[in-house]
């Protein structure tokens, strides 16, 4: 892609022998890399120099290979695929090298318009990255040199210092700069040149952004870094360039004993120069005037820098030079004027949308084409698109620019006509272009059914929302601010990334705008305040936006490092802990919800969290902002309860959270995940009338949200709430539409989730059959379904390195087999191949249990199950001493004992193990006849489950098991051991909290034995 | 050459103008004169040949007046014809305009070397946007003659001629004709008007003051109106039986005819009304004018705008900038040109001074909705556009204290 078309190369190239000598000294040294970064004030001459570097290298033949000259300050280059994109089109217009790139990235961009999970997407990512490299160094082979130009670096750094720093954002890998020093570096036999201006920090900025970027380049690139600082034009070179532009008697147009004077109020800028140049030669209607401003001002030459003369003359020629350009210049000074207002750049559309004619506008554009101070951009000019996708996004519009110093010498803030007039034309172009765009495209892209086409029109799309944010700004802070925050928000959670941080920069550059003069106050502040929106604020919601960012796009680790930092300082970021109290709560809303993902439940913070909720109104007192901070705080602690097995706290915190959400009818898409959570706990407490119509209701959103991925992830959780329910046909259906989903989106981590759901309801199905002695063929064939699919499973796992996947996929193929082993244990002649089951059984579990991601909960399961399998053997020894290990890897504090105090209850997710153990010895101890202990081990069985959750499903499974042991008991042996049991119980009915009690009414109920 | 007015009159003022046109001692200049119509360009060019011609070393003075050659088919060929009939140059009708201009110009020159010579080109705006005729006669007789240095070139219009070539417009010189000086010099001209026509009360040194301030008054300098108010009162009793009635007399008959003739001739219908209205504005652009346009009571927008805002304002200021000069722009915000805003604002108020007190209100409601709806988030313009909006208030109320007096 090639952004700078710009007609700059009109200007002749004076001086800069130096740069040029060093620049074609690094072109044909071949194999080496050179980086260099040229830096100056505004209208030194920085694109030019890229500019002849362009023609260096066209003229260097087709062995050289040009990315043409990236200009960051477009909207289509503010994330590092954009980038990638962009130098990919620029270097290889033929498609010959980066053909595995470009696949990928439409690939990727098919599962970012589908909604991937954002970890996906961040591999994804990646992996281009990767891509991207290796295909430039296999064409950097083959090439004398590959040269890549970026224009305009000062874009790159915007951000508050203090956001960005505590943020961590130099290393948010979306963000370009990160992405240049990174992967910059790991290209060979390349030539990189960056230009740009330095950026004036704004009063509030600790950092020096132009050291820091250079302290930044140096340390990514090293000694292969040139940072080069261009300087002004010195008399002799303003004399050439004079003569350059004259060529014939330049006398005449500028007298020989003013260019002294020239040079020195222009302060020897190229753009300043030329534009003088152009008003005399062409546009001025009194030249004269202009070149007595420097003769009045020649006595001046050698003022030293800083003489407030030198200053005011300086001034007065730009006065001038505005003057001159847009009231003595006819009919180009009204088209220039309008422009002037229009920033982002005009076209026939757009100044039709103003109100002028479009035969006149096209007339005038063309016109105005041989000025110095008219950019043209062309984006795309001669590449092919490559798929659908490509053919929508290629703009093949050239805009119109004037040079950004212009831009600056019109200040409306001065001008009180101008302030409004610039605030009118914003507002037309609003209403009359970029709304009408927005609109058209967002019903193109709803009406689109295949993402493919989404794809390019949301390109499009994201490109004229940006701009119109610009203007929005322009016509009220207050509200364009606001907007910006809306967008920002929609961007976010869509994942666009690249457009979060396109609206970002967009509104950054607005608001950090600098003031006139050197050491002004950034000119567009005020305006913020004068609407209400203070600095404080806007600090203060770039936080929250950060943690947004980090928290839907996947940055769990970040998400928790920043929140840490602001709950330690929080007036650092101009939080106030007492003021600002739901601020603090969505913070940590999403704080809670990272740790949780990355290391389960942890009290403390639920604690705090709990103290801040405690903080906050009661629901129907709430404003809406207080509203969404209860909203989601209770969310992610319910979440956190979820995680330590808390369910009963879980559901209440997640019922507070459905209300608030429901109240305020927005954030639909953290409704379903919230319903999604809610229905799993739900399930897992057995309340299933109340798990199916959440789940539905889930899926009803997600289906009218049209996240794809979202509805995966609705309809893997319908699997596992089916699966818990034993309801296993439907389970099974549903896992399959997930697995059908993320394999679609290549999430595997989804795939494998969906194949576990689906495989777990095989298997218990077949279980079920086996165990009852039904179907026994049926059983096996489902038996071999899941081992195949448990396997399909786990060459996912493998190729994406899904450690956590891996161990848990072995922990399935150990269940599978056992229940194979079960299978032909259960069937005449199947013995040895029962044996050889078993084994393969005993095999997986063990690989399972080795697996560091199986945290000690999951190996005590692995454990448990590994003794089922002896047990099932006949090896109940070993059963035994499995068992006990089970018990050793929970540890003592949570286990039950007469003699000791009540285990703890911070991690209840330990129970659940602890209770299987005693329900296999209770079994392995009927099995052996041994009735009064296996019912001492199964009431010891019922505490843990009770003791997990009060609901837990497999309390009352239990009892099943128990009636199709003992109902063929004589009663009065029956009777026998219900007395037993009673007697056995008492002391353990003495503490309610086991709820053994209960156990046993339910057991003797069930019995229907008579107690004397 | 046009003449506009009685060429009896003696010329009043524009001493500075005529130093510089007049001074032999200097070397030869570019000169271009502009103003409103009726500022008196033509007269100071007149003045100035007269003087220059008489005035020892005689000169030569060539006039082209521009409106004459508007009719011809051939107008480049009609402005060397021009020459010719002055100078008794010798053309070359078988050679093409560009020798024949060479020709010219050779003459011309050999003529300069015997006595200063000028070359005045007047009534520019007649022909301004024939683009080749300019640009033909600026390549081949305009650039030559002045890069040749010997002779002196003056042009005269509403607006500057549309000269393009750096070698002509390097040494241009605007100058813009104001109003006569309120102070001696346009009293002079009145008072020797109302000599000149026999005024009757013309013994009468109070008569006479009255009378002349009842000029300037309505004319504010401007020399042709001036001329105009001071031919109708001459002719009239004095003192005027009803002086409030004298003075809507001398608006509805003598000041409104005369902006509509010598200013609106030239421009669309739609905007005369428009332009009224407009002098009650201090300054205004497209935004600002069409606000309060719409808060007028009674005026419609013309339909052009319903679908291009403000296309039509835009565009028409633009062509009035650049092609009549009716308007002209200061610091990016445009006003009635000259005296003309001041000239057409006193008539106003004399012939509708309800109309011109709600224009009043609706400029500062204008203002008021602007800043509402733009100025929401900037509290220094805010208050700019408050003060202003203060200032045509107390406007509108001087305006109904005076009652229409």
């Amino acid at each position: 892609m090639n952004h700078n078309q710009a007609l700059t190369s009109k200007i002749p190239l004076i001086g800069r022998k130096d740069e040029l000598a060093y620049l074609r000294d690094c072109l044909y040294a071949r194999g080496e890399n050179h980086i260099i970064y040229f830096w100056a004030e505004g209208g030194y001459g920085k694109t030019r120099l890229l500019e002849e570097l362009r023609s260096m290298v066209e003229a260097g033949g087709p062995a050289f290979a040009f990315s043409g000259i990236i200009d960051l300050y477009h909207t289509d280059t503010h994330s590092n695929s954009d980038v990638e994109r962009a130098i990919v089109d620029g270097l290889d217009r033929a498609g010959k090298y980066f053909r595995d790139y470009r696949e990928q990235r439409e690939g990727f961009q098919l599962l970012r318009e589908r909604g991937a999970d954002p970890g996906v997407l961040e591999a994804h990512r990646r992996d281009l990255s990767a891509v991207f490299v290796r295909e430039a160094r296999e064409m950097a082979h083959d090439m004398r040199k590959l040269v890549i130009c970026f224009d305009t670096m000062e874009v790159l750094q915007y951000e508050s210092s203090v956001v960005e720093e505590n943020a961590g954002l130099e290393e948010v890998d979306t963000r370009v700069r990160y992405w240049m020093l990174e992967e910059l570096p790991k290209l060979a036999n390349v030539l990189i040149v960056f230009a740009g201006r330095p950026k004036s920090g704004s009063v509030d900025q600790s950092v020096n952004h132009q050291e820091r970027l250079a302290h930044d380049l140096g340390k990514a690139f090293g000694n292969r870094l040139r940072v080069w600082k261009l300087p002004n034009l010195d008399l002799e070179e303003t004399r050439q360039f004079i003569h350059a532009l004259f060529p014939e008697d330049a006398a005449k147009y500028f007298p020989e004993e003013l260019l002294p004077s020239l040079h020195r109020l222009t302060g020897g800028r190229p753009v300043f120069i030329h534009l003088i140049a152009d008003l005399l030669a062409k546009l001025a209607q009194e030249p004269r005037i202009l070149l007595e401003v420097f003769q009045k001002n020649a006595h001046l030459v050698d003022a030293p820098d800083g003489d407030p003369r030198l200053s005011e003359a300086q001034r007065l020629i730009k006065s001038h030079i505005l003057g001159t350009l847009f009231n003595q210049t006819g009919e180009m000074g009204v088209v220039l004027s309008n422009i002037a207002l229009i920033p982002k750049g005009v076209d026939p559309d757009i100044l039709e949308a103003v109100g002028i004619p479009r035969e006149d506008a096209e007339r005038w554009l063309t016109a105005m084409e041989d000025l110095s101070i008219v950019k043209q951009f062309k984006a795309w000019p001669d590449v092919t698109p490559s798929g659908a996708a490509d053919a929508e996004r290629l703009d093949h519009t050239t805009r119109t620019f004037l040079h950004d110093e212009v831009y600056r010498l019109l200040n409306p803030s001065m001008i009180l006509g101008l302030l409004i007039r610039e605030k009118q034309t914003a507002s037309t172009l609003i209403k009359e272009y970029y709304q009408k765009h927005i609109e058209t495209l967002q019903k193109r892209i709803d009406a689109a059914r295949d993402p493919q086409q989404r794809i390019g029109l949301r390109t499009q799309l994201h490109k004229y929302q940006v701009e119109r944010l610009y203007y929005a700004l322009v016509c009220n802070a207050g509200e364009g601010y606001h907007e910006y925050l809306r967008l920002s928000e929609e961007a976010i959670r869509n994942r666009w990334t690249g457009y979060s941080i396109r609206l970002l920069d967009e509104f950054l550059r607005f608001y950090n705008e600098p003031g006139t003069e050197e050491g002004d106050p950034p000119r567009r502040r005020a305006r913020f305040a004068d609407a209400g929106v203070t600095h404080d604020a806007v600090i203060r919601e770039s936080v929250r936006l950060w943690m947004e960012r980090f928290y839907w796009w996947g940055q769990h680790e970040k998400a928790v490092r920043f929140a840490a930092k602001i709950e330690a300082a929080p007036e650092t970021f101009h939080i106030d802990p007492q003021r600002d109290v739901a601020f603090l709560a969505n913070i940590y809303a999403r704080w809670l919800d990272s740790a949780a993902t990355l290391a389960g439940y942890d009290e403390r913070l639920v604690n705090r969290a709990n103290a801040l909720i405690a903080r906050l109104p009661r629901l129907e007192q709430c404003a809406p902002e207080e509203t969404v901070a209860v909203a989601r705080l209770h969310y992610a602690i319910g979440f956190q309860y979820r995680n330590g097995g808390l369910l009963h706290h879980a559901v209440e915190h997640y019922v507070i959270a459905k209300a608030a959400f429901r109240s305020l009818n927005a954030y639909h898409d953290e409704l379903a995940i919230l319903l999604n959570s809610l229905a799993y706990v739900y399930a897992q407490q057995g309340r299933m009338e109340l798990a199916r119509p959440v789940a539905d209701e889930a899926l009803q959103i997600n289906e009218s949200m049209g996240s794809d991925y979202s509805r995966g992830l609705t309809y893997s959780t319908l699997a596992a709430v089916y699966g818990m329910i034993g309801d296993y046909s439907r389970a099974v259906e549903y896992g399959q539409e997930a697995l059908s989903i993320f394999r679609d989106l290549e999430d595997a981590h989804g795939s494998c989730r969906a194949y576990q759901h689906i495989t777990h309801a095989r298997r218990r199905m077949a279980r079920r059959q086996i165990e009852r002695g039904w179907r026994l063929d049926s059983a096996r064939m489902m038996l071999d379904t899941t081992i195949a699919e448990l396997n399909s499973a786990q060459t996912i796992a493998q190729e994406h390195g899904l450690q956590a996947r891996e161990a848990e996929i072995n922990a399935g193929l150990g269940r599978a087999y056992r229940e194979y082993g079960r299978l032909l244990n259960a069937t005449q002649g199947g013995l040895r191949e029962a044996t050889q089951a078993f084994n393969k059984s005993r095999a997986y579990l063990e690989e399972a249990i080795k697996s560091p991601n199986v945290d000690e909960v999951e190996c005590a399961n692995l454990l448990e199950d590994l003794a089922e399998v002896y047990a099932l053997s006949g090896d109940d020894p070993q059963a035994a001493r499995c068992l006990a290990k089970a018990e050793e890897t929970i540890g003592p504090d949570y286990q039950i004992a007469l003699d000791r105090p009540l285990p703890k209850r911070e991690r209840n997710e330990y129970f659940w193990p602890l209770g299987k153990v005693e329900r296999l010895r209770g079994r392995m101890a009927l099995e052996r006849k041994d009735y009064p202990a296996g019912l001492e081990h199964f009431a010891r069985a019922y505490a843990y489950f009770a003791l997990f959750s009060p609901d837990s499903v497999q309390k009352e499974a239990m009892l099943g098991t128990i009636y199709d042991y003992l109902r063929g008991l004589p009663l009065a042996e029956q009777a026998g051991l219900l007395r037993h049991i009673q007697q056995w119980g008492q002391k353990w009915s003495a503490i309610p909290e086991l709820g053994v009690g209960k156990f046993l009414d339910d057991l003797k109920e069930l019995l229907g034995v008579p107690l004397t | 050459m046009s003449v506009p007015y009685e060429s009896d009159y003696s010329f009043q003022g524009r001493s500075a103008e005529l130093a510089l046109l007049c001074d032999k001692e200097q070397p030869p200049y570019v000169i271009n004169v502009h103003g409103e119509s009726g500022i008196g360009k033509t007269s100071l060019l007149r003045e100035a040949m007269k003087r220059l011609r008489v005035e020892p070393p005689a000169a030569c003075v060539l006039v082209v007046d521009c409106e004459a050659l508007r009719p011809a088919s051939d107008r480049p060929q009609a402005f060397l014809q021009t020459l010719a009939e002055q100078s008794a140059l010798t053309l070359d009708r078988s050679l093409d305009f560009t020798n024949m201009a060479r020709g010219a110009v050779t003459q011309i020159n050999l003529l300069a070397k015997q006595q200063p010579t000028y070359l005045f080109i007047d009534t520019t705006e007649a022909i301004q946007d024939d683009k080749h005729f300019w640009d033909q006669i600026e390549l081949d007789l305009i650039s030559p003659l002045v890069v040749a240095h010997k002779v002196s070139l003056v042009f005269a219009g509403r607006m500057p001629a549309p000269l393009t070539r750096f070698a002509v417009r390097r040494d241009l010189r605007l100058v813009s004709l104001t109003p006569l000086s309120i102070a001696d010099d346009a009293p002079a001209q009145v008072a020797e008007i109302l000599r000149l026509r026999r005024f009757k009360a013309a013994g009468h040194k109070r008569a006479v003051a009255e009378a002349t301030g009842l000029v300037l008054e309505f004319s504010l300098g401007h020399p042709g109106l001036s001329a105009r108010l001071a031919e109708y009162l001459a002719a009239l009793d004095w003192p005027p039986a009803a002086p409030g009635g004298l003075r809507k007399d001398l608006c509805r008959e003598i000041v409104k005819p005369f902006i509509e003739q010598e200013f609106f001739s030239r421009i669309e219908p739609a905007w005369w009304d428009i332009l009224w209205w407009a002098s009650v504005l201090d300054w205004f652009d497209a935004t600002t004018l069409k606000a309060y346009l719409q808060q007028l009571p009674g005026q419609s927008i013309p339909a052009e705008t319903a679908d291009q805002p403000d296309y039509f304002f835009a565009r028409g200021l633009g062509q009035l900038r650049i092609s009549n000069t009716v308007i002209w722009r200061e610091r990016e915000e445009d006003r009635l040109s000259g005296v003309l805003r001041d000239v057409m604002r006193n008539c106003l108020r004399v012939l509708n001074p309800e109309g011109y007190r709600q224009a009043c209100l609706a400029a500062a409601d204008a203002l008021h909705h602007l800043a509402e709806l733009y100025l929401k988030d900037d509290e220094t313009a805010q208050a700019q556009y408050a003060r202003q909006e203060a200032d045509y208030r107390r406007r509108a109320a001087e305006a109904e204290a005076r009652g229409g007096k």
